[in-house]
This record gives C-alpha cells, structure tokens and sequence, in this order.
C-alpha cells in the first residue's frame, strides 16, 4: 500500500483531480488536512467531508492552531478524533508568532502523547518551524510521534530534523518538498532509518506523481522504498 | 543504463562547473554522463552558473569547452556587454552557438528590459537562437514587456515553481514564442493542462541538475498522462526543434 502523508483540503482541488494523480501516481491513500482556519472547526469539518467522498482513499488529519486557548484546543481534538475520525494531527508553525516547541503548543502535544498519535509540523527555514525544536519536544511527549514535514526543506534545517530523528525515536522525517537536492532521499534513509521515512507530496500544491518520483529513482533498496512509500506509514496511522 | 522503452531524452538544464560559493557535486565529464545514463538521459544543454555572476562577463563559459561533447551542447552565457556578445559573435562564426542564457536582474545588476537587452535579443532572433531565461531571477512582468518587443525571438524559461502556476499560462499566451522548461513545475496536473491549451511544442524537459535530482522530472514526464506524441516532444522533440538538431 503505498500512502502519501502530506496533502492539503481547502486550495480548491477536487476529489477527481485528486484522485487522478493519485491513481496516475499509485497512491492508495492520501493523509488530508486543511491548515486556513486557526480554531480548527471549520478546517476540520472541511477534512472530514472531503475524505467521506472517498474514505477509502482519503484519511483526515486534525488541524488546530495554537492560537485558540488550551480548553478550546483539547476540545477540538476530541471532536476531530472521536466524532469526525482524523488519525493524526497537523500543525502549522508558520503562522503563528510561537517555535513549534513553545508551550503554546503543548495541550496539542499532550493529547497527542496520551493517545499515541502522530503530529506532523510543517518544518523549513521559517524560525517557528526550525526542526531543531522537535528535539526540544520529542522527549517531552515520548507518547507522540512527531513527523517533520519537508524535513526542513534545505540545509543547514534538514540536518536539524535529521540531528532529531537520531536521537529520539518517536521522531520522523516526510519527503515533500519542492526541493529535489541529488541524494536527499538516500540521505533520509541512511541518516534517519528506513524505518523513519515517510512519503508525502504536498498533493495538491504539487503532484504525487513528481514527488513520489524522488523515491522511486533514488538508489536505496526496494525494501526500504516499501517502507519509504507506505508501510511506515501505515505502521504510524495504524491502517 | 538507458532506458530503451522510453523515446530519447533531451534535458534542456544541467549546471556544470563550480560557483564562487560552493563546489559542484558534479567534478568531471564521465560523472555527468553516468548520472544521465542512469535516468536514461542521451543529451543535455550545459551551463557554467558562476557564469551568471556580475563582472565574470561570461568568461566561465570557457570551461565549458572542456565539457561538452556529441551527448552534452554548451548554453552559452549572455549579457549586454560588448565583451559578452563579442564572444557570442565568435561562437557563432565557428559553428558553435545553439543558444544563450541570457544573465540579467538583480544578482548581475541589469534590468531586464529592452533598451538593455535589445540588441542581444535582435541579433538572437535574427539567428534563429533560442534566449534561456530564468524565472528565478526576474519578475515575470519584466519578462513579459520584454519579450513582446521580440516577437521572432524564440524563448525558453526555465524555474518555474509549483507557486508560480497562477501566472505561468498567462505568461505562455502573452509570448507567442515562450516555451516552458519544466525542472520545477509540479502542481496538481499542470503539465498536462499547459500541453492541452499550448501543445506540447511549448514545453520542454529540464533537470536543473545538480541543484534537483535528475530522475525525478524525467520519471514524471514519462508517467503522466500524454499521448506518446506529447510525451517525445516534452523528453526530447521540442528542444531539439528550438536548436535545430536532430536526435
């Protein structure tokens, strides 16, 4: 099963359009979050109807900003995962004035590490998103496993998200980026673990059918693309 | 090795050489050959990107005489400078010139515009040689107003980046002989909806090696969804009709 960890409702792109690439791609299942609403309900909402069109092609990810106080927070978690069925939680640090390691942050954190859940954090040269701060995080809420989303998108940030992974093993590393440094993807997998490294596109600021071509041309083992594209995820999200 | 299922592949960007800043990746010939051939890559237009700093005037270039060969053609650099198209004229007299990338913007100090540019991009047009421009320098405005006083000018820009699809197109129908060189460009299913609307005779295959990997783009171009047709003139059929050479 191969399962693209990085996509985005809310830019105006159809299920069909979506699905197309997908299907042109081999992408069974896109992880799907919409980041354009900073309480998070109507960003939600927005996640769950699209992934009904097709639930068994789309999986919904919870989105809420830090902005929105810490009651308001945990409750909204709480709808997205037990009424609307999200399976893992996205943050966006860039927008807002907090590092993804301030303790803003930390009621999202915390439902995420009572209930064994992934987070995925946009993370880039944008100081909110330095990846060196997963390393801050990571072995505060040992429960959670938080994904750096672009692995920092370029040096010296990738390396952060790298410096992390190593050292805590509830942190991860997801391939999107427009970025296509020669090699990025043979580094992930020899610095980070096979078993670490997940494939996201971006779908549908960019097309699974490029990015997932990082994967598929890089010269690391069929094994490892295996766990790269999909099984690592499914292992994550626990589908 | 090459991958004989696939029609020839034409890449239209590769940077060789180092820049004032960093090493290149890229230390010989046979090394760039290899990665083509690992991707099935059979040609590629080559350029010196410390060419495009301000006051090399182009003199990096030179280095590309060590390079290339019958699989990899020079890009020759272009500025507005007496130097610069001095050297052009001589490329051209000996054969050698099958088109330029042209240097302007803020990195070398030069506005794209046409009392600056105007005489290099004539004589381009006159010859029939394609002008190489990167989005990543310019304002795309600065290349539309300028490329209109051109209209025999043939034009290939290359960077364009997944952000910049709300302006590309407008861009393709504003310049009759822009073409697009696809290295960066990604969004959901652009490329086939600027084959539907422009054909695939204004788009064109590019690495942008070693700045991007080489297999990802040329791995897309053969998995999208185009007719055969399409698919060989965005690989190889298109810049070989801007250059004028024959696969």
């Amino acid at each position: 099963m191969i399962i693209d960890f990085h996509g985005h409702t809310g830019m105006g792109a159809t299920a069909d359009e979506m699905l197309l690439a997908m299907d042109g791609a081999g992408v069974d299942r896109a992880c799907l979050f919409n980041i354009y609403h900073p309480t998070g309900i109507r960003a939600n909402d927005e996640t769950a109807a699209f992934c009904a069109s097709r639930p068994d092609r789309f999986v919904g990810f919870a989105f809420v900003s830090p902005h929105v106080p810490e009651a308001d927070i945990t409750a909204e978690l709480r709808r997205a995962f037990d009424d609307l069925g999200m399976v893992a939680i996205k943050i966006y640090p860039p927008y807002v004035p907090w590092s993804l390691d301030h303790e803003r942050y930390w009621p999202i954190y915390r439902f995420a590490d009572d209930r064994g859940l992934a987070v995925i954090s946009h993370t880039g040269q944008e100081w909110q998103g330095h990846p060196k701060y997963l390393s801050v995080v990571a072995p505060l809420f040992p429960g959670a496993r938080f994904v750096s989303g672009h692995t920092g998108n370029v040096q010296p940030y990738r390396g952060q998200a790298l410096a992390a992974a190593r050292a805590y093993p509830n942190v991860y590393l997801e391939t999107c980026s427009t970025f296509r440094t020669p090699g990025v993807i043979e580094e992930l997998v020899a610095e980070g673990g096979e078993d670490r490294v997940l494939f996201g596109s971006d779908i549908p600021l960019m097309d699974p059918r490029s990015q997932i071509a990082k994967v598929l041309t890089a010269d690391i083992s069929e094994d490892a693309k295996r766990k790269v594209l999909g099984e690592n995820a499914a292992r994550l999200l626990r589908i | 090795m090459q991958n004989t299922d696939s029609p020839p592949v034409f890449d239209a960007n590769i940077a060789v050489g180092d820049t004032k800043v960093s090493l290149s990746p890229l230390r010989d010939r046979a090394q760039l050959l290899a990665e083509m051939d690992r991707h099935g890559v059979g040609r590629a237009l080559i350029y010196h990107p410390n060419s495009h700093e301000p006051f090399v005037d182009g003199v990096t270039d030179e280095e590309l005489d060590e390079w290339r060969n019958d699989r990899l053609f020079p890009q020759w650099t272009g500025l507005p400078t007496p130097i610069s198209i001095e050297r052009l004229l001589k490329r051209h007299a000996a054969g050698e010139l099958t088109c330029v990338r042209i240097c302007a913007g803020a990195r070398v100090y030069s506005p794209f515009t046409p009392w600056l540019y105007g005489e290099l991009l004539t004589w381009l047009a006159e010859i029939g040689a394609p002008a190489v421009i990167e989005l990543t320098e310019l304002e795309p405005d600065d290349i539309v107003r300028t490329l209109k006083e051109f209209p025999r000018l043939r034009s290939i820009v290359v960077g364009a980046h997944p952000t910049h699809q709300i302006f590309v197109p407008a861009m393709l129908r504003a310049v009759d002989g822009m073409h697009l060189e696809l290295s960066r460009y990604e969004p959901l299913g652009g490329v086939e909806a600027l084959c539907r609307e422009f054909g695939s005779s204004r788009l064109l295959y590019g690495s942008w090696y070693p700045r991007y990997a080489m297999g990802t783009i040329v791995h897309f171009v053969r998995t999208i969804d185009l007719s055969d047709g399409d698919r060989a003139a965005l690989l190889a059929g298109t810049l070989e009709g801007l250059l004028g050479v024959t696969a």
